[in-house]
């Protein structure tokens, strides 16, 4: 029976990701407590997505350990860790273009989660989260942008996650779909789902967050409330040079 | 409510053309095209399943047919099974076949396609050795002219026909179909919708190269007399495939319109025009790679109209 210690969902251990001989991750250590949202950012190349894919399965890792819920999860099938209760969205949204949104959320339904009843139900409720159920007949290659990372997010709930990483879905969007985007996200950490946010905009991991973590070079340089993150120096000196 | 719909379309439509072909010989005496049409449509229908819901496109498809071919030979010869039963043997050697060729799946696009034509034709060189005489009589060719019988025949490649349809059917209106389909899409979007691509797509494979060997299981039975050239022709995948595209990929109908329109262009060209045949399939081609490059049944799709 897998079992989570004192709260923990998550707990990464030493995560090392090579590239050749670049260390994309090295050697990143990490507990996220059930029910919190944690922000990730830093520059570009911290690794920042490179640890949602390892997490995620779809990169292997080179070292290091990925227990969620008590479990080892270290390197195996991202589908096995889609129906454990982790999923993720991508910075650029990948929907299946040429399936229909509901078909898009159908097939995450039916597939990537443990309990296979009351499939009718989790569409309607990831339809109706992300509000594209005006939209479930169209294709997903007709949508917009934003709509597609919505369809991404909604494809990533119908797997019922109990852990949602979420790559970037800031990036591009108006400051009415921030909103939109933040009340969305607050809303499902309300329902219990536990929420890891890649982000560079800070301003909206302050709207969402309760901690968050700073990366860079593929290590953790800071973790606590985002106040204070801005009075850290090694956070002033990575995003501001010298 | 879409998918009863289109499951009682496309038995409507298999029970149709499972009535034309048990009557048409009672008003067209040419029953070799006849056969040989059902024989296209069911490899179209069965490379359907792989290419047209995965999106690897296997050139060497023929080597299921060839692989069918010999093994249902084979089991006549050897085993002296009954001709209806060798045909399943057929289907099963080649789905052997396809299970070893799994591996090949960690491919794709053009890497998968040259490979799986290579393994084909690594197929044909194995059967068509000289000094495997003994067991697949080399280059030298197999008779079954004890077993010919192109009445029951007949039936038995319809009954495949029918067989590949109805599988097409299920696959594309069931959540299965919708997983082979985000596997097309993306690979990785699939896996993590919950999909366990390996899998799912190995399902596929069998099922297509299955189909394969029973067609060319029956295709033995029918002309009783073959080399393995004539069941390792790549003329043959290249006309499956160019049926395929030419109906639609991922329908129902598309790759029965597409034998039916080009093997027929084939024997009357090929019959009445053979000095011109090459030059006049391959501009045909050409004019609807241009002009309608998703198939024949994307100009109704494109009118609002859904066909299977």
């Amino acid at each position: 029976m897998s079992h989570n210690r004192n709260g923990v969902i998550l707990k990464v251990e030493g995560l090392v990701k090579k590239f050749g001989n670049f260390r994309a991750l090295d050697g990143v250590s990490l507990e996220v407590e059930e029910g919190k949202i944690i922000g990730l950012a830093g520059p570009n190349g911290s690794g920042k997505t490179t640890f949602i894919n390892v997490v995620s399965g779809v990169y292997k890792s080179n070292g290091g350990r990925v227990i969620f819920n008590g479990e080892d999860i270290t390197n195996i099938d991202s589908y096995k860790i889609v129906r454990k209760g982790i999923n993720r969205t991508f910075q650029i949204p990948k929907p299946l273009l040429g399936l229909t949104v509901e078909e898009n959320i159908r097939v995450a339904a039916v597939y990537g989660a443990k309990d296979k009843r009351k499939v009718k139900e989790r569409i309607e409720y990831s339809l109706s989260t992300i509000g594209l159920e005006g939209f479930r007949f169209k294709k997903a290659e007709s949508l917009t942008s934003t709509q597609q990372k919505l369809l991404g997010l909604g494809r990533a709930l119908a797997t019922n996650p109990k852990l949602l990483l979420v790559d970037e879905i800031a990036a591009g969007l108006t400051q009415k779909e921030l909103k939109m985007i933040a009340n969305m996200l607050l809303g499902l950490k309300e329902k219990g789902v536990t929420l890891i946010v890649v982000e560079h905009l800070m301003g909206f991991l302050d709207m969402i967050t309760d901690e968050v973590v700073i990366m860079n070079a593929g290590k953790e340089i800071f973790r606590g409330l985002i106040r204070e993150a801005s009075n850290n120096e090694e956070v002033i000196r990575v995003f501001l040079g010298g | 409510m879409y998918r009863k719909k289109g499951i009682i379309y496309g038995l409507g439509i298999t029970v149709l053309v499972i009535i034309l072909f048990i009557f048409l010989p009672n008003i067209y005496n040419n029953k070799s095209f006849l056969f040989n049409l059902m024989l296209y449509m069911t490899l179209a229908e069965g490379l359907n399943i792989i290419y047209g819901f995965t999106g690897y496109l296997p050139f060497g498809y023929v080597g299921f047919f060839g692989a069918g071919a010999y093994s249902a030979a084979l089991a006549i010869l050897f085993l002296h099974l009954p001709p209806l039963v060798a045909v399943l043997v057929g289907g099963l050697g080649a789905f052997l076949i396809g299970i070893i060729f799994i591996p090949l799946l960690k491919l794709s696009g053009a890497y998968f396609a040259i490979a799986n034509l290579a393994a084909s034709q690594a197929l044909y060189y194995i059967v068509a050795n000289p000094n495997l005489e003994k067991i697949t009589q080399g280059p030298y060719g197999i008779s079954l002219a004890n077993s010919y019988n192109p009445q029951v025949s007949y039936y038995v490649m319809l009954s495949i026909l029918a067989f590949s349809m109805i599988t097409v059917i299920f696959i594309k209106f069931s959540d299965y179909g919708l997983a082979l389909l985000s596997i097309k899409e993306d690979r990785v979007s699939a896996s993590l919708a919950g999909i366990n691509v390996p899998r799912e797509r190995s399902i596929a494979w069998g099922l297509s190269s299955f189909i394969a060997g029973l067609s060319g299981g029956v295709y033995a039975w029918y002309i009783a007399v073959f080399y393995p050239t004539t069941v390792f022709s790549l003329e043959i995948s290249v006309f499956v495939i160019v049926f395929v595209l030419f109906g639609g990929i991922g329908t129902l109908v598309g790759p029965l319109i597409g034998s039916l329109v080009l093997y027929s262009f084939y024997n009357f060209i090929g019959i009445s025009a053979p000095q011109y045949f090459q030059l006049s399939y391959g501009l045909l081609i050409i004019i609807f790679a241009l002009f309608i490059p998703n198939g024949v049944l994307s100009i109704f799709e494109k009118r609002g109209i859904h066909v299977p």
